[in-house]
């Protein structure tokens, strides 16, 4: 009696055991039932693990068959039945594993990596004039370079450059010897920093592009950065934007960024040379006058000409909010303009001197984006301080008068079609003391629309894009036709059209219409 | 004395285990769901490659090498690596906000969550699709092929702006490894089929390496998605921002 009891009890403690066992967390109870049931899984070799791990091309074949086992047989699967997986499938879906085969865990990741990354691209734009003169206006190459890497967990860099080489003015005498020198070759650092990373905060030093806003295709808000507008609007806005030195110091706080910007010594927008393809001083020689135009003296590189701003913006609900203010020298120089009155027997009755001079000015707004049914809503608004605007007024002394203005932008992202990608803008600058000597209108609107799609899984890419003054009524159309070769190699062919007055944003290079081509290689 | 050692064993025994330890943990579809999604990817932060080939017959077989980085159940960026035309773009989800960085803009873009169904951004939104967080389960049933049982769940969406609106997933029973999911738009189409396969130890579980998905809105289109090289990181938070996009590295 007393032995039967013993063993009882025994057989109890086992029971006992065996439940606490499997009162542990699955997982847990999987790896400790391991040892209880090998039999669970079945044994395959190393050549299951290496279907398993399969990440080569040559391999896809052997894995579409598989797949399509596995696809052929649980379409029988429907979700209220009980089809069957045949036992093929599963072990498919499930290989086996030997409970010693050694995990892939791998250790937890440090991300210093002390290796450098190269990538860039070779670019070549061919582009022909199609109003007379009938002539190639650039057969331009670009050689774009990053370097970039991380020396540490928290101290990583980049290193930018770019070469370009325009052979039209080697193969042609269709430019003066002022363009030829500024356009025909160049080698330009671009973005060039270090990035300094510590608790929630980030500092960036060195050669930078500081983006601001939410607009598609065109600079609103993002007005930190100079401009390389020898070639207006049409190249790539990356391309476009001039990297500037600055300390771009950023502070993270959940969804709050707050972003502090100091440019020590100011860049101005590039413009091209008299007698360039995209000359901005055409309208002023166009006058009945004797036209004198000066250099623009460019303000010293000194701290006292500092550039300063900030830009906090958060997430708020799915609105995604910031303001920005910018202290800085306008990017484009303010035309003063003198008048002197000719002697009676000169070609020209007066003379009209120009004395460009970049000027300081505050300015600050306000982004936002929210995406509601399938669409993108953004917008912007900048207010100026002090704006710089030209008098037609010959009595006015030096042709400019001075006042506040206020732009902004509303702007929807819709994709239709499930292929049709879309942005339209509407926008508006409004002068807010408006005088009837200004030469701009008290309020100047514009829209522009934006179109992509694509062929062929996405082999051709069609793009369109169309901006015009509704006061001015002047425009640029563009009209553009990528052939992606393979995973590195594009072609480009496209148009871009100006029509309008010359005294238009647009307009002024009515004659500068033009046909190209691009082969972009990219790696 | 025996009789007195037997008796203080059992009492020891007793009073080691908890009297819980009698009881079976009680199995419900949410409790089903979260073990799914544990399977299916680590609940800490931590960054994995993804090959994915896209199918079409009669098409050439398009290959994209992503790096994926994912925090908690809401955050995730994913780096094109491959093909050197697209390296440098990246997409930032945040539950239901989605910005992507074009290189040739160099500013981050929002983009809506209809991208999530179309292109890209798709693959990545059912690889990591919170189940457990954005669905409400129900047991449909419980099903036994060839001798494994498998749990039919039937997934709803809480919010109407998750990806799809409704999702079929079936469950092994007692591994919890997901087999398969069939996910739905609001309307009832289906819209995409998801095969969890090769199973593989990764970061101490067993987890699917390879997700198959089939596209039944374009005949034959089929994509597959190899996971590698899976590391725990401890993300900051502010990588997982709009802001931070333009200093992911490649």
């Amino acid at each position: 009696m007393r032995s039967m009891m013993e063993k009882a009890c025994f057989c109890f403690i086992l029971f006992v055991i065996h439940m606490w066992i499997w009162s542990l967390h699955p997982f847990d109870a999987l790896a400790s039932n391991r040892h209880l049931n090998i039999a669970h899984h079945q044994k395959h070799q190393i050549e299951t693990m290496g279907i398993a791990k399969s990440t080569t091309v040559q391999k896809d074949a052997e894995s579409m068959n598989h797949d399509e086992t596995i696809k052929n047989n649980t379409d029988t699967a429907q979700p209220d039945n009980t089809g069957e997986l045949d036992q093929e499938s599963l072990d498919a879906l499930f290989p086996s594993f030997d409970t010693d085969m050694p995990s892939r865990q791998l250790p937890e990741k440090s991300r210093t990596a002390s290796s450098m990354t190269v990538n860039g691209d070779l670019r070549n734009q061919t582009a022909y004039r199609l109003k007379k003169p009938h002539q190639f206006s650039k057969i331009k190459t670009d050689f774009n370079f990053n370097l970039s890497g991380r020396v540490s967990d928290n101290l990583s860099y980049v290193f930018g450059g770019k070469l370009s080489y325009d052979a039209v003015f080697d193969l042609t005498d269709n430019y003066n010897e002022g363009v030829e020198s500024d356009q025909k070759k160049q080698t330009d650092l671009r973005d060039a920093y270090v990035d300094f990373s510590w608790g929630n905060a980030e500092l960036r030093i060195g050669n930078q592009q500081i983006v601001w806003g939410e607009a598609v295709g065109l600079f609103f808000a993002d007005i930190v950065n100079p401009n390389d507008l020898r070639e207006y609007i049409l190249p790539d806005l990356d391309q476009i934007r001039i990297p500037v030195p600055a300390i771009n110091l950023e502070y993270y706080h959940s969804s709050l960024y707050l972003q502090l910007v100091f440019i020590p010594y100011p860049e101005f927008n590039e413009f091209g040379k008299k007698g360039s393809e995209f000359d901005f001083s055409e309208p002023i020689y166009a006058q009945n006058a004797n036209v004198v135009m000066n250099e623009p003296e460019e303000p010293a590189n000194s701290l006292d000409n500092s550039e300063f701003g900030f830009r906090v913006s958060r997430l708020v609900r799915g609105w995604d909010l910031s303001v920005f203010y910018l202290y800085d020298y306008y990017n484009f120089p303010v035309n003063y303009r003198y008048i002197s009155v000719n002697p009676i027997v000169s070609l020209h009755p007066v003379t009209i001197t120009y004395q460009p001079e970049y000027e300081r000015m505050h300015r600050f707004g306000h982004t936002f984006s929210k995406e509601y049914m399938d669409a993108v809503f953004k917008g912007e608004w900048i207010y100026t301080h002090q704006m710089f605007i030209s008098s037609i007024n010959s009595a006015d002394f030096d042709g400019m008068l001075k006042t506040d203005t206020f732009k902004w932008l509303l702007g929807v992202d819709y994709t239709f079609f499930n292929s049709l990608e879309t942005n339209f803008q509407f926008m508006q600058e409004i002068i807010m003391d408006y005088e009837e000597h200004m030469a701009q209108k008290e309020y100047a609107t514009a829209f522009s629309i934006w179109m992509k799609t694509g062929f062929f899984e996405d082999k051709i890419e069609p793009e369109l894009f169309f901006v015009s003054s509704l006061d001015q009524k002047d425009g640029l159309f563009r009209s553009s036709m990528t052939y992606n070769y393979d995973d590195a190699l594009k072609i480009i062919l496209g148009v871009d059209l100006f029509f309008g007055q010359i005294d238009g944003n647009f307009g002024i290079f009515d004659d500068s219409d033009r046909f190209f081509v691009e082969i972009r290689y990219k790696f | 004395m025996k009789k007195n050692t037997l008796s203080l064993a059992v009492f020891f025994v007793c009073m080691l285990f908890p009297w819980a330890a009698f009881s079976t943990e009680e199995i419900t579809a949410q409790k089903i769901l979260e073990y799914a999604d544990e399977i299916r990817s680590p609940q800490a932060a931590y960054r994995v490659t993804a090959r994915v080939i896209s199918k079409k017959p009669g098409k050439e077989d398009k290959i994209a090498v992503y790096e994926i980085w994912m925090k908690g159940k809401d955050k995730t960026i994913i780096k094109t690596l491959e093909p050197a035309i697209d390296k440098g773009t990246s997409l930032l989800m945040l539950r239901y906000d989605l910005w992507a960085f074009l290189q040739n803009i160099s500013k981050p873009l929002r983009i809506s969550l209809q991208q999530r169904l179309f292109g890209e951004a798709a693959n990545g939104d059912i690889a990591r699709a919170n189940f457990s967080g954005d669905y409400a389960p129900v047991l449909k049933d419980t099903i036994t092929i060839k001798g494994r049982e498998f749990y039919a769940l039937e997934l709803t969406a809480k919010d109407e702006r998750v990806t799809y609106h409704k999702v079929n997933l079936w469950v092994m029973k007692d591994t919890y490894y997901p087999l398969k999911g069939e996910f739905y738009a609001f309307s009832g189409k289906l819209l995409k089929t998801c095969y969890y396969t090769n199973y593989e130890k990764l970061l101490d579980q067993i987890r699917p390496t390879r997700l198959v998905l089939d596209n039944p809105l374009v005949d034959g289109q089929k994509t597959i998605i190899d996971y590698s090289n899976m590391t725990l990181d401890d993300f900051p938070d502010r990588v997982f921002t709009k802001n931070y996009l333009k200093k992911l590295k490649y």
